[in-house]
């Protein structure tokens, strides 16, 4: 059966895209208050261009201008007028300045969009057209050339690190990761990027190292809040909290800086069980949410009634699109969903999380098994061993009674260390296996898996589990019209299903659906 | 006598000084002169010439800093003066060769006045600055360009070879000669030496003008090395110089034009090195986009090549990239020198 098998606690892990979108989403500038910037004159540049007008004094006070950020003169508007009328005379470059110039004056650049992708689709066969078209390996060629050309550029170094680990070639990642970071050992974008990056290749230990090596750590609550997310996987206390919540009180940063901070912290303190001390962060972390922060609010809200969010009450958040997805999910929107899964996904394509979200919703819902498939093929790309994608593929696979494929995945899935696995993800491997060898016709192994995995998913009380083991098994029963399929179809027909798991209820009802026109 | 009457500095008018110059006219300050408000500027000749005259003007002073003492503002203005007439002399008995000579320099007392007294400066006649002489068009007066730049190199390297650090070189302050075939740097106003105190150091600030500034003083970060500091400031300065020539934008604003908004130095509220590496990610999109404004591919990779080793956004990586490991000679202008020579010298047959 394919299966969400969502974490068990979501951390504020930074969210890794490429510069460019990083950059505009705001997680770079610096508005610390202690810092103020020189007062610069440009009255030279106007008694000189005011004595002699000719395109040499107008480009010396548009440049003036520009570099002091002034553009409220009526000097400059002559000296732009002058060059515009001069265009024989004048540069590309300085042209474009007049109108950076002009620009500047008539507004203030606010990103108010809320979707900021590389590409943005509207369907599931402009998704396959980009993995397909070679696209990714045009960036990456072109990213390589500039890392030639730009030896001590971190940020390209950065980019390129995360384009190869979309294809999942992790070694040539790394050792872009840690040219970056040489250039650059304190860098905010170099480091959330890097710890991003090995906690992606579970490299803990070295995504502490170098945060803690940096010296920008202690003092900006975007690698403060990394720390704790690292420590927190890790099992561990970060010894960076008190600094973090000094940083928080002293109100130095913005909102918006300090929001995965304060929810970071705020979750930690929900875990401990101090309510009280948690809202207080989580409500200012929600003061100015990011996507992370608003995501990890959208998690903690599935389970605990006192803190109840409407994600989509939040307008300036840009690219909300994981909070977004887990709440059409939650609220049995599935195409909803799908398409905001698809958007988190292209906004953060090495992330197997937006894709298992997706090919569940595509393969088990929407029955879309092309788009699922996709999906997942995808996903494995970055994530070569995930047991999750390839259980899910290789579910998507049989019910589309493709066998032969299915055998090549659990190939490689038998690569995987299965004992290390979790309760959970054997469940559902047995019950896929069971899958296949129903759909396979091997009717006796099939059955002994399936039963296999409800016996264990009882074992663990895992009832979503069980009962999604025992629908699928139904449904594969009713079929292939096994003997067995009777007594299934009354343990279905009696099943209490938790209303607030949708999907679970959906296709258990569809499953009922089949009984009844069996029983026709 | 009002104030504005009670003036020597507008009196020379027709004096002859040092038994040597007559004043014939008075005239605008020179371009891009340091102070322009602070002096008072006249036309002066001899038998054999037509100069140019900068005479302290007092008096402007005390209108500018009214609140004020009158000693303390004399005493400035006096160390100012001071300080670039001993440049200048340093430079001329140096006989720096492409670094506006001074030719004269005095007091003259002139009675009747609150201050009798008129320093002035007499320097060599410019036909005027660089910005009267440039097309930024691609492709205009290659070779022109290349040797006005090749000048400035060597004066940069004549100010260094006697411990002068220029520190506000810009358009302004490259002044033409022989009707525009010869470039020298002129206003040493604001420059710094290593054996005499200026008065304008103040701890390490940018002394120059900051629209034209290195990154670093944008964002308040002082060198503390004096060497260090002044060199690396004037090779910025130089190959912002360059950028200017071809493109009409100074380096500062090409980097500030290719960064992302939030990182220009007046919206940035953090460290310089917080800031350094995006503005190191702006520095090589300025590089690229300076290098289109040039046809020929070779050339472009040569000057690209140049400005990147003098305009890196941070000192350590200035200086040629052979010259940064030799101790003491990272900032040196032989290299770009030796460069411009040979392109100015290629580029009358080849970057026509």
């Amino acid at each position: 059966m394919a299966v969400i098998l969502e974490t068990k606690e979501r951390r504020v892990i930074p969210n890794w895209r490429d510069y460019k979108r990083t950059l505009q989403i705001g997680e770079l500038g610096s508005n610390n208050k202690l810092y103020s910037p020189i007062k610069i004159s440009i009255d030279r540049a106007i008694i000189d261009w005011n004595e002699n007008r000719n395109i040499g004094t107008a480009a010396d006070l548009i440049n003036s201008a520009f570099v002091a950020g002034i553009h409220d003169k009526d000097e400059i508007n002559s000296a732009i007028k002058f060059i515009r009328n001069n265009l024989n005379k004048a540069s590309k470059s300085l042209l474009q300045l007049t109108e950076l110039l002009k620009v500047y004056e008539s507004t203030t650049i606010i990103h108010t969009k809320s979707s900021i992708l590389e590409i943005d689709i509207d369907t599931v066969d402009e998704f396959q057209a980009f993995i397909n078209n070679h696209v990714l390996f045009k960036i990456i060629n072109k990213t390589k050339n500039r890392t030639r050309k730009e030896l001590y550029n971190p940020i390209v170094w950065i980019d390129l690190a995360r384009l190869y680990s979309l294809l999942g070639q992790e070694k040539k990642a790394e050792r872009a990761v840690l040219i970056a970071l040489h250039l650059a050992p304190n860098n905010r974008f170099v480091l959330r990027s890097a710890t991003r990056f090995f906690i992606h290749a579970k490299q803990f230990e070295k995504a502490l190292y170098y945060l803690r090596k940096s010296r920008s750590l202690k003092n900006d609550p975007w690698l403060i809040s990394a720390h704790i997310a690292t420590s927190s996987i890790m099992g561990r206390y970060s010894p960076l909290i008190k600094d973090g919540k000094r940083i928080i009180k002293s109100k130095t940063f913005s909102d918006f800086e300090t929001t995965e901070l304060a929810i970071s912290i705020g979750s930690l303190e929900y875990n401990e069980g101090s309510f009280k001390k948690a809202k207080q962060l989580l409500q200012i972390s929600m003061r100015q949410p990011n996507d992370n922060s608003l995501a990890q609010m959208e998690w903690l809200s599935r389970n605990e009634p006192r803190l109840q969010i409407d994600p989509f009450s939040f307008n300036n958040v840009i690219n909300p699109f994981e909070a977004y997805a887990f709440d059409n999910f939650e609220n049995g929107q599935w195409k909803d969903a799908f398409y905001n899964c698809i958007k988190w996904f292209l906004d953060i394509p090495f992330s197997k999380r937006p894709i298992i979200l997706g090919s569940f919703i595509a393969g088990s819902l929407l029955k879309d098994k092309p788009a699922a498939i996709a999906l997942c093929e995808v996903g494995l790309q970055a994530n070569p061993r995930n047991p999750t994608l390839l259980n899910n593929i290789i579910y998507d696979f049989a019910t589309s009674d493709n066998i032969e494929k299915c055998y090549s995945y659990i190939d490689q899935l038998k690569e995987i260390d299965l004992s290390s696995l979790t309760k959970e993800s054997k469940i559902c491997i047995q019950a896929t296996l069971g899958l296949v060898a129903i759909r396979d016709n091997d009717f006796e192994n099939g059955n002994m898996l399936y039963k296999l995995s409800i016996e264990n998913a009882g074992k663990i009380k895992n009832d979503y589990l069980k009962n999604l083991s025992i629908v699928n098994f139904t449904r594969e029963l009713i079929l292939k019209n096994l003997p067995e399929k009777e007594k299934y179809k009354e343990i279905v027909k009696e099943m209490e299903v938790d209303k607030n798991r949708k999907d679970l209820v959906f296709i258990r009802d569809e499953v009922i659906d089949l009984i009844n026109k069996d029983n026709k | 006598m009002n104030k504005s009457t009670d003036n020597a500095a507008n009196a020379l008018e027709g004096r002859l000084l040092n038994d040597r110059w007559l004043v014939t006219k008075k005239v605008e300050p020179k371009p891009g002169a340091t102070g322009g408000f602070f002096s008072v500027c006249y036309l002066v000749e001899d038998k054999k010439k037509v100069a140019f005259l900068k005479a302290l003007n007092f008096q402007a002073f005390f209108q500018l800093f009214s609140g004020k003492s009158v000693v303390e503002i004399i005493n400035e203005q006096t160390k100012a003066f001071k300080y670039e007439r001993d440049l200048l002399l340093k430079c001329k008995n140096r006989r720096l060769s492409k670094v506006t000579m001074i030719l004269d320099e005095g007091e003259e007392y002139i009675d009747g006045f609150t201050i009798a007294n008129v320093p002035y400066l007499i320097f060599e006649m410019a036909d005027g600055d660089v910005r009267s002489h440039l097309n930024f068009c691609k492709d205009i007066e290659i070779a022109w360009k290349l040797n006005s730049l090749h000048d400035v190199a060597v004066g940069l390297r004549q100010l260094h070879s006697i411990n002068i650090g220029h520190q506000d070189l810009k358009p302004s302050n490259v002044l033409l000669f022989q009707k525009g075939i010869l470039s020298k740097i002129g206003d040493l106003g604001r420059s710094l030496c290593g054996d005499i105190d200026a008065p304008h150091e103040n701890g390490g600030n940018f002394p120059g003008e900051f629209t034209y500034a290195p990154p670093e003083y944008l964002y308040r970060f002082k060198e503390p090395d004096w060497n260090k500091r002044v060199r690396s400031t004037d090779m910025y300065l130089f190959g912002s110089l360059i950028v200017f020539y071809f493109t009409g934008i100074n380096m500062t604003a090409l980097i500030s034009k290719n960064i992302d908004p939030q990182f220009k130095w007046d919206k940035w509220r953090g460290a310089f090195s917080d800031v350094t590496d995006y503005l190191v990610d702006g520095f090589y999109k300025a590089i690229k986009e300076f290098k289109s404004a040039l046809s020929n591919t070779e050339l472009a990779d040569e000057l690209g090549f140049i400005v990147e080793y003098c305009c890196f956004p941070y000192p350590e990586k200035r200086g040629h990239p052979t010259a940064i490991s030799q101790i003491g000679n990272q900032y040196d202008f032989q290299r770009p020198i030796t460069r411009f020579d040979v392109l100015a010298k290629k580029a009358t047959y080849m970057f026509k």
